[in-house]
This record gives C-alpha cells, structure tokens and sequence, in this order.
C-alpha cells in the first residue's frame, strides 16, 4: 500500500515538475521570485531526484569515479546554488535561454543528487545538507537585508518575503534531516523500494551511514 | 578513490569557473552591477530611438551630427520616487553645464517608458515644471512602442508596471558616446561623476 502511495506522489511531483517548466505554468511562476526560487526550481529538482532513487541504475565501474556520490552531491550542491544568486534569476526571468539552462541543470543536479545521495555515507550527506542549509539561510538572509532590488525583474517585496521563505524552507531541511539522523521514518529522498525489506533493521541492505 | 579525487577536483573546478563566468570573476551579484561593468569594458551600440521632444518636435535620442555626448535617463512623468530625484540631478547637470559652457559637448536627453500616459502635451508640461533648457535637454515621449522596447532592452532599463499607473523601475545616468555607444552607465547618487564621465569621453581632460 505504501508503494502504490509512493507511485502516486512520484507520478504527482513529476506531473508538476514538468507543467512547471513547461509555458504557461512556467510564465506564471517566473513572474515572482518566490514561486521561481521556491516552487518551480524545488519541483523539478525533487522529481528529478526522486526517478533517479527508482530507477535502477547498473553497478558499474563508473561508481569509482563517484566513491560516496562525493564529486555528484558536490555537483548537485554547486548547481543549486549558482541558481539562488540573484544574477542568475534575473537572467533566467530575462533570457529563455537561461531558463532552458536552469531547466536543465537543475534537472541533472537532481539526478546526481538522487544517485549520489544512495552511495554516500553520512560524512558525505552531512557535507551536501549542510552546504544546502548554509547556503540558503545566506542567500535568505541577503534578500532580507537588502535594501535595495537585487533583481531587475522582481519587486523589493517579493525578494524579502522569498527571502524568509528561503529561511524556512533551510530549517525544514535540516530539520527533517536530524530526524532522519535521529532514526525516525523521515526521509529526505525516498529510498529504492525494493532495497528496502518490511522489517526495519533487517535485509541485506547495506548501512546507511 | 583517486578516480573520485580528480572526477571531485574537475566538477570543483568547473563550478568555480561557471561562478566566475557568471559574476564577472567574483565582483558582482547582480544583473544591475554586471551591466554597468560590462558596458565600462565594452560599449555598445544602442538601437535608434525616436519620440517627440518638449517642443513637440521628432527627434532622436542620439544624432551623430550633434558632436555631442549624451546623458540618457528613463522615466515616466507620474513617477512620485526615483524619478523626482533623477528630475532634480538632471537640472544640477543642467546648470553645471551652463556655468561650464559645455552646451555644445554635452545634451541631456530624459526619455519616458510610459508614452501611453506621457503624450507630447503631457512632456511640454513635465519640461516647464523642471525648467529644462531645450537648446540643452531634450525631453522625449518615443513613437514606437517595439522600438522602446528594444531600447530598454539594450540599455538594461527593467520597468515593470504597478498598481496605479505606476512602475517599478531602476535608473542610472546612461551615458552615450560621440560615436553613439552606450559607453558608461552611472549610479543616479553620482551626478558628478556622471557629468565627469561625459567630459572625458568628450575628450576633455
């Protein structure tokens, strides 16, 4: 039953990730920075990254090139901040060319992350949500502060209330990864289903950290 | 392992180089900043523009016939902010270049992005209210909606429109060249260095 559940949020997540970058949705949500940063980018990096946790990837030799998903998590986490520099938004709201790029990469970052995150230890996870959540309290704390447009495209207003959310959104994250941590059934990522055994504790999985 | 050293070293290595690309070698943050820097090093050609002026007459934003540098500005008249400001830098600049005799060097043009609202009527009157010499500083409303469109684009002009008629905008003091490139473009807290700017790309020392 849980399966089906998690067939249907998959099903559901990549639904709107991919209406949310597809006009007319995606007009809609670049016309504020808080839905561009906080709903689109979001969107499509979680369904990217949920399909590549499904998806069973061939163990091969190029796993050594990625021991502990560390230069993939490191790719996921540079990707996801070069699109929170308010630079970078206003070429994206200004250039669909840009846009196709940030599509694009955060496309692959979300892949990366999905592979990377299943073969890295905790050291490596601890590395990836903690350069997330510094990242997005700073980018959140500087649209805050700011007293000044940073982007030509959105209003002074929005960029502060995106810059709150981008706060929220950074304890929710590391929250939700201490629970994890913590050994409750919060997950960041889902897990591979048929890794995971009924009973928790048992099987041949290998441990996560 | 030493595989997944050089394949960590090169996703570092591209990442510092696309952040370098992308804000001019780490020295700006915003699209505003990178404008400014990018027209210092490299000016560019500016689209023609055409409105009506004050007087009521066409003319150009920038002729090359002129000989003369041009101090550009956007605006639109029900501006209640930024623009006000912009209006009372453009009369100091107005009567530095009077008290320095630099009429023949240097012209003012102020252009408004709203000319649905900013008829030809509406910018005599905007010009008497702020005293603008016309000999001097032009005031202009453009013709062609597309054609302004093209010019904001060029000049990195954002205006986007707000409730009541008004707009949200940024300004600057955009400063053309004798060969009608936009060769600098100036915080509006600078008049000064707006005007010295215009100066030296006039040849003056």
């Amino acid at each position: 039953m849980n399966a089906r559940r998690d067939r249907l949020v998959l099903a559901g997540v990549t639904l709107l990730a991919v209406a949310s970058s597809l006009p007319p949705l995606s007009t809609l949500l670049m016309r504020l920075m808080l839905t561009q940063m906080l709903v689109q980018i979001p969107l499509i990096f979680l369904a990217a990254a949920s399909w590549s946790v499904h998806i069973r990837w061939p163990e091969t030799r190029w796993i050594q090139w990625n021991a502990q998903g560390a230069p993939g998590l490191l790719f996921s986490a540079i990707v996801l901040t070069f699109w929170m520099t308010p630079i970078a938004l206003d070429h994206a709201a200004a250039d669909s060319l840009w846009e196709t790029g940030k599509i694009a990469s955060v496309l692959a970052a979300g892949i990366s992350a999905g592979i990377s995150w299943r073969l890295g230890s905790g050291v490596a996870h601890a590395f990836y949500v903690g350069n997330m959540v510094w990242m997005t309290v700073t980018a959140g704390m500087l649209y805050q502060e700011s007293t000044e447009r940073l982007c030509n495209a959105y209003l002074w207003n929005d960029q502060a209330i995106t810059g709150q959310a981008l706060v929220g959104v950074s304890v929710v994250l590391g929250v939700t990864w201490m629970l994890e941590l913590a050994g409750s059934n919060v997950r960041l990522l889902p897990q591979k289903r048929s890794a995971i055994p009924s009973g928790r504790g048992g099987g041949t999985r290998p441990p996560r950290f | 392992m030493t595989r997944t050293l050089i394949a960590t070293l090169a996703v570092l290595t591209a990442g510092v180089l696309a952040f370098a690309g992308l804000t001019r070698g780490f020295t700006v943050l915003t699209a505003e900043s990178a404008r400014r820097r990018a027209v210092a090093d490299a000016p560019i050609r500016i689209p023609e523009l055409v409105g009506i002026d004050q007087q009521g007459k066409r003319r150009r934003v920038f002729d090359t016939a002129d000989h003369c540098v041009v101090i550009v500005d956007f605006i639109y008249t029900r501006c209640t902010s930024l623009c006000s400001a912009l209006g009372s830098s453009y009369q100091q600049l107005q009567s530095a270049i009077e008290a320095q005799h630099l009429e023949h060097a240097i012209r003012l043009v102020t252009v408004s992005f709203d000319p649905e609202h900013d008829t030809p009527a509406i910018i005599q009157e905007y010009g008497a209210r702020l005293h603008a010499n016309p000999d001097l500083w032009t005031i202009l409303t453009p013709i062609d909606p597309d054609a302004m469109r093209r010019s904001l684009n060029v000049y990195g002009v954002v205006a986007i429109p707000a409730p009541d008629g008004q707009f949200i905008h940024n300004a600057a003091f955009h400063i053309i060249d004798r060969y009608g490139r936009l060769a600098r473009i100036i915080d509006i807290t600078q008049p000064n260095a707006a005007l010295l700017a215009a100066r030296r790309l006039n040849g003056a020392p």
